[in-house]
């Protein structure tokens, strides 16, 4: 029993590794505000978030385990919040606008999707 | 007394010793001001299903006697896309247009009018502009839109689902202010 724990510890720890949990600076709980605040939960789907069930752009679900952000940046946090600050600059034509999230924001927003696994 | 009749002063008295216990919960929660009415709160997840489901009802139970006109003519939907620009895209958005800093900041948050589009009839979407919806933020327009006019809204909502963002800034191009 202890052995299978250890190995599921270890099986996490190897699996995760590139993942933060949590995100140094951002603060996760005011994330899933800001996710209403910017109407972000207008047309996606987001676990947690009460009403997100807008399907205009895709689901938010399993964030973590995403490979790609849009089709066009690697998900990472730092893309991420390159992303949110001006989705139309990294692909233009796309229907998700500039919303005006500020740095801070989307620090907190990447630090509660990356929550998402 | 009948076995029948005792049964029955027991439920009634049940009943309003349930009652009572029900209303005075209620009163509590409203007194103390536990449940927090603040914007960046969402309801807790059974209020708001309710509350979702009971506006849904509510404004197809009202449909009757609504019948769409022709929605099709161009210039119906132009006159409505005029609209839209001036009254509805501050808060409800438009195809790579965010809603401005108010419609952001609203609990509910006001829809994206082309899933509605592809949800709604074009009755429903009447009806809502026409009457609004109480306790959402979304006007009643009856008393400032003609009925005319209510029905070119309806127009162009019924053309979002088509409209890609580089489409939506042709029209804003084209049509003039």
């Amino acid at each position: 029993m202890g052995g299978l724990f250890a190995a599921l510890v270890l099986l996490n720890a190897c699996g995760r590794s590139d993942v933060p949990a949590r995100l140094p600076g951002g603060d996760s709980e005011r994330g899933r505000i800001a996710f209403q605040q910017y109407a972000c939960a207008t047309c996606h789907i987001i676990p947690g978030i009460v009403g997100a069930k807008g399907l205009a752009g895709p689901p938010l679900t399993a964030w973590a385990n995403r490979l790609y952000i849009a089709g066009v940046l690697p998900n990472t946090p730092d893309d991420l919040v390159l992303w949110l600050a001006d989705p139309p600059r990294i692909s233009p034509g796309t229907a998700m606008p500039d919303l005006g999230v500020t740095e801070r924001d989307a620090w907190d927003m990447a630090s509660y999707l990356f929550s998402l696994k | 007394m009948s076995p029948f009749r005792k049964f029955l002063i027991h439920a009634v008295i049940t009943l309003v010793i349930v009652g009572g216990l029900g209303i005075l919960g209620a009163a509590v929660v409203v007194v103390t001001g536990v449940y927090n009415v603040a914007a960046i709160y969402q309801h807790t997840w059974p209020v708001y299903e309710i509350l979702d489901f009971a506006l849904d009802r509510s404004v197809s139970a009202r449909l009757g006697g609504i019948a769409a006109p022709a929605l099709d003519d161009p210039s119906l939907a132009e006159r409505g896309f005029r609209i839209y620009r001036d009254k509805c895209v501050q808060c409800h958005g438009a195809p790579g247009v965010p809603p401005d800093d108010a419609g952001k900041g609203m609990l509910p948050l006001p829809n994206n009018l082309a899933q509605t589009a592809r949800e709604k009839s074009a009755e429903y979407i009447y009806w809502v502009v026409a009457n609004g919806i109480r306790m959402t933020g979304m006007p009643a327009w009856q008393f400032r839109l003609d009925e005319d006019d209510l029905w070119a809204v309806v127009a162009f909502v019924e053309r979002l689902p088509a409209l890609s963002p580089k489409g939506y800034a042709e029209w804003d191009q084209k049509i003039g202010r």
